[in-house]
């Protein structure tokens, strides 16, 4: 490959919140595992309310099953595969979802990702997230266990805000918190305690505003946290439910080191010389992608999937939305209704779709808007898109956003991958050419000490 | 100054050896399946004797294509737009896009007069219209793939077949073969399919000039080219040799590198 | 008959004529769960967007390739102006490939009217007719503000009884199908069907009568061959169904989103015209992506296929139609127990001819082969 010096080198030190990011995440699947030894219920499915409700009840586990199988693609190709052709062969068509194949693979075969046989849960929760596509998983995996199962909506309108349309939409959002809240009471025979769930939120609130600070610092040139490392703690307190008072501490460490990092301009990757984003989760079993762009001096810079979306301030600067606890006096959250609807209206559902991460929410244009706030947010020189084959959530706004970009001048690469969760498919060969390509089209080469 | 490129394909291999800017000699042959280290050696060694020069010789040679890798003999590679890119600008001076056609891969890619590129895509997974689909449906007719293109052009029209998977037009292929479908109308839909992947795929580049230059194999494939004319709505240009735009594009880079 | 034919050759000439005729103006809609009845009663013809395979790919350019065929075509018709004389695009909330192609629709070309209705998934939560019932009052407000007119409850009842005329005689012609000899092919009724979502409804009520008329007066049929039912992903003309019977077999029943399912249940009477409605498109035969929680789904059809004496099931999915492959296996499994056989095809769009003839066929001789025979 063609190649350069190195202009410029940055400090960097290794990252020291990591070591606890892998205990709590660790943690977290042996909690899994043990869960009939320490008496809690483990419970499948994923999304929708159900999935913070755990202080409220003090007994439960959930296993959201979109972790697990990105988690079954990172750990092993031949597990993975293994999984997803049982799946085919029980008639699931071969065009589903990675994630569904390699979990519904994994029930099949009975095999954990990280070894051992999968934990029989004991409920199965679903909520239907904005990918339309993953609530007849859930199905799938009460069926499979047999166990009780209890189902959630989760809907939106698109267009001009509608106070009547977004009060009702709010409304149903709310009600499904209320009625998960009663199935849980009904199906653990646990009372579910409000006061320490109102207390919880208010920790997971503090931790969203934490995840904002970090966020707004990765504009820092140099990045102090380059994306793939910041994937190690993406999903933990919120897909990977680790535990709420260790997670806030974790943020609370992450933010002060992510400060002395940029006070002390330290950053992720030390030859960082092109910086770019990306949106949706990244094909999980060729991570390597991003320490091959940076050879090339090129460092992703935070993702959507963070769940954090900058907005810029008169003085230019970009800062994360605040988070309601800072207007106590606006909130007075007493009773579990009370919570419903704070809750709500805190994960932005009901109302409008829009915002959010992902192809999930927006249309396309608020998508390309998205896109070039974080482009000017971060001060971006290119974007990559992933198309993910059957990641149908995930796209449908995708090819006409980086079409957008790339009329305004933004260089944009579009690479489509089998599916985040799924490596059949996928040419690396193919990927490595057009970030090659992507690369040299902008007068980079491979950088050489 | 001497430089070489040599272009690995999944078909073919194609040398090319560049002297004070001047093509000097150029080859192509078999890629040869597995062996495709060793004929890129050979076709290296029938050029160099082409030119009456040794190995010793040459400055520089850079490797491009799939299999740019397995060429030990490389003092570096490339990726295959950007070799296209500076083959067709040698090739057609006043092309703003290319289309690469190839066994495989189609790759489409604008630039400017000066060689960068400003935007360029390529059919990814799923690929009708590719070489290798056009060999394999000859093949199904029974003929060869200069046959199937003679035989496109003389067709009046045919019934459009799926042209995003190679699997499924395939299926098509056979349901018009059932119908007793005239050969010249089942050549034409093959050779439509193609071309309306290739237009496709381009779509997603905003192509808007006048200025495109095919390369590639499939570039010499007379009914592909009339029916990428037609789709496209213009007279594409297609050099002498539009194979050999890749490796000639890896001996000028090379020759860049040199100075 | 014919005339129901002559009318899908062009499915654009008839909105086109009407608007000229009548000038009126025309809503096209996406998904089968739209309440027509709102817009007709504002004096508006809903059309339902058929799809036709993207054969020159130019939707790719703005939905991924690998998308259903379905959804890629729709997107393929508003970009190649086959629609440009609606007045209206109207989507309620289904699958994400449709969505998709909505998406892509509303952000490229030009549109008068457009409204999403956020319906519910999980139709036997209690909220989802709250929901329901909130957003059809929405739509109902935002037609009024955009035709300037208000839709009165007379305007509303005169809509759902000519909505519910029609479902009654699309009934009436399944019914017929019920018969050891059925008198209606599988392809007529399919294109009855097909026709009453692109013409006003009033008039196909009369072409219904005409052909009930007709039809009552045939003695026996051809219609000897298996009985069949028709599974799987929305179909936007007859060449799936004509391919199935050319083979030898009638399919007597379906249950596809834009067959059986989109007449099936009536508007109930009710002093609460709008919840009337919420409740007919909130209790409509269920499609795998408004069948998520109990699973109301397998059971309907399996009973159907009884009720009909189905001898045999083809599910017909597109590639990439993930709700049907999800539905599969548990679809299978149940008609399994019923020994009944299942037959599943995935296609492209495109219906590969030759090739899904021979299996159709192989299908219909596994039938057809006696009890004492079978291995």
């Amino acid at each position: 490959m063609l190649i350069q010096k190195a202009a410029q080198k940055w400090e960097t030190r290794p990252l020291e919140f990591w070591a606890k990011a892998k205990e709590l995440r660790a943690k977290f699947y042996q909690d899994e595992k043990g869960a009939k030894e320490q008496r809690v219920f483990l419970i499948g499915g994923g999304d929708g309310p159900q999935q913070g409700l755990g202080p409220g009840f003090g007994n439960l586990h959930f296993v959201h099953p979109h972790p697990e199988a990105a988690s079954m693609a990172n750990t092993s190709d031949s597990y993975s595969r293994e999984c997803r052709g049982a799946t085919e062969a029980c008639g699931y068509g071969r065009n589903l979802c990675g994630y569904q194949l390699d979990y519904i693979g994994a029930l099949l075969t009975n095999k954990h990702f990280s070894g051992g046989e999968m934990p029989r849960r004991d409920l199965v929760a679903q909520g239907n997230d904005l990918c339309a596509m993953f609530p007849k998983l859930g199905q799938l995996e009460a069926e499979f266990w047999d166990v009780p199962d209890h189902h959630t909506d989760a809907t939106g309108y698109y267009g001009d805000w509608d106070e009547e349309r977004s009060k009702a939409t709010a409304k149903l959002m709310a009600d499904q918190y209320l009625g998960t809240i009663e199935w849980l009471e009904k199906a653990t025979g646990t009372e579910f305690n409000v006061e320490a769930q109102i207390e919880s939120m208010k920790r997971q609130r503090h931790t969203q505003a934490l995840r904002g600070e970090v966020i707004e610092m990765l504009t820092h040139v140099p990045c102090p946290l380059d994306q793939k490392s910041a994937y190690s703690v993406l999903v933990l307190g919120s897909l990977v439910g680790t535990d709420p008072v260790e997670t806030e501490k974790l943020w609370v460490m992450i933010r002060d080191e992510m400060q002395w990092r940029v006070d002390n301009n330290i950053a992720g990757v030390a030859n960082e010389r092109y910086r770019w984003t990306e949106n949706e989760p990244p094909p999980w079993f060729f991570l390597k992608y991003y320490r091959y762009m940076e050879e090339y001096g090129a460092v992703c810079i935070q993702t959507f999937y963070h769940g954090v979306r900058l907005v810029e301030q008169p003085d230019g600067t970009w800062k994360a939305p605040k988070m309601p606890e800072v207007r106590e006096d606006a909130i007075k959250i007493k009773t579990k209704e009370d919570f419903a609807r704070a809750q709500t209206g805190m994960m932005g559902m009901g109302g409008r779709r829009s915002s959010g991460w992902g192809g999930h929410g927006p249309m396309p244009g608020e998508y390309y808007q998205n896109l070039m706030n974080a482009v000017k947010a971060f001060k971006c020189d290119g974007v990559i898109l992933p198309l993910h084959r059957a990641g149908i959530g995930c796209v449908f706004s995708m090819r006409a956003a980086g079409m957008k970009l790339m009329e305004q001048g933004i260089p944009v690469m579009h690479y489509e991958t089998s599916h985040p969760g799924d490596r059949t498919d996928f040419d690396e060969l193919r990927m490595l050419d057009q970030l090659d390509t992507f690369m040299e089209m902008q007068g980079l080469r491979k950088l050489v000490d | 100054m001497v430089t070489a490129g040599i272009d690995v394909g999944v078909k073919t291999v194609k040398a090319v050896i560049v002297k004070d800017n001047e093509i000097v000699a150029s080859g192509i042959a078999s890629s040869d399946g597995f062996e495709r280290a060793k004929a890129a050696e050979q076709l290296y060694n029938q050029v160099l004797q082409q030119a009456g020069i040794s190995a010793s010789d040459v400055d520089y040679v850079i490797a491009t294509g799939s299999g740019k890798m397995d060429v030990s003999f490389a003092n570096n590679n490339v990726v295959e737009p950007v070799a296209d890119v500076e083959g067709a600008l040698r090739l057609c001076p006043s092309a703003k896009t290319l289309i690469e056609m190839g066994a495989e891969q189609v790759r489409v890619a604008k630039f400017d007069e000066t060689g960068k590129v400003a935007n360029y895509t390529l059919n990814q997974m799923c690929g009708a219209g590719l070489g290798m689909f056009a060999e394999s449906m000859a093949r199904a007719l029974g003929v060869t793939l200069d046959e199937l293109n003679e035989m496109a052009l003389r067709s009046k029209g045919a019934e459009p077949i799926n042209a995003e998977c190679g699997v499924y037009a395939g299926l098509d292929v056979v349901s018009l073969i059932h119908n007793n479908t005239p050969k010249e109308d089942i050549a034409r839909a093959v050779i439509d399919a193609i071309a309306t992947k290739v237009k496709a795929t381009a779509n997603l580049t905003n192509i808007d000039d006048d200025n495109i230059v095919l390369l590639g194999g499939v570039a010499k494939n007379k009914g592909v080219v009339d029916a990428l004319n037609r789709k496209l709505g213009v007279e594409c240009m297609i050099p002498e040799q539009p194979e050999m735009a890749g490796a000639l594009g890896a001996a000028l880079i090379g020759a860049r590198e040199v100075q | 008959m014919e005339r129901f034919r002559k009318l899908l050759e062009d499915p654009h000439r008839y909105a086109k004529e009407w608007k000229e005729k009548t000038g009126g103006r025309v809503i096209g809609y996406f998904s089968h769960y739209f309440p027509e009845e709102i817009a007709y009663a504002a004096g508006i013809l809903p059309v339902s967007i058929f799809s036709k395979p993207d054969i020159e790919g130019i939707s790719q350019r703005y939905l991924y390739s690998a998308f259903c065929p379905y959804s890629l075509g729709v997107l393929a018709q508003g970009l190649k102006g086959e629609y440009d004389y609606l007045d209206g695009i109207v989507h309620v909330e289904s699958c994400m490939p449709i969505r998709g192609a909505v998406a892509n629709w509303w952000d490229r070309l030009p549109v008068s009217f457009k409204h999403y209705i956020a319906m519910p998934s999980q139709l036997d939560e209690p909220s989802a007719k709250d929901l329901m019932y909130s957003e059809l009052t929405a739509f109902k407000r935002y037609i009024e503000d955009w035709t300037g007119k208000a839709i009165t409850e007379k305007d509303l009842d005169h809509a759902i009884e000519v909505y519910n005329t029609n479902r009654t005689l699309m009934r009436q012609v399944y019914e017929l199908r019920r018969l050891d000899n059925p008198v209606v092919s599988g392809m007529e009724a399919m294109e009855m069907v097909l026709t009453s979502q692109i013409i006003d409804k009033e008039e196909h009520n009369k072409l219904l009568k005409e052909a009930l008329n007709e039809i009552s007066q045939r003695g026996d049929t051809e219609n000897t061959g298996p009985r069949l039912m028709l599974l799987g992903s929305e179909i936007s003309d007859t060449s799936l169904v004509e391919l199935i019977e050319s083979a030898g077999a009638v399919i007597v029943i379906d249950a596809l989103c834009n067959g059986r399912n989109y007449f099936w249940n009536n508007v109930l009477p009710m002093d609460d015209r709008m919840l009337a409605l919420a409740f007919r498109y909130l209790d409509k035969p269920r499609s795998p992506v408004k069948d998520e929680s109990y699973r109301r789904r397998v059971n309907e059809i399996v009973a159907t296929a009884i009720d009909y004496n189905v001898q045999g099931v083809v599910y017909a999915i597109h590639r990439f139609c993930i709700p049907h492959q999800q539905d599969r296996p548990p679809i299978e499994k149940a008609f399994k127990q019923r020994v009944i056989p299942l037959h599943a095809i995935e296609y492209d769009g495109t219906i590969p001819e030759g090739e899904y003839l021979t299996r159709i066929e192989a299908f219909i001789e596994i039938i057809n082969i006696p009890t004492s025979v079978k291995v």
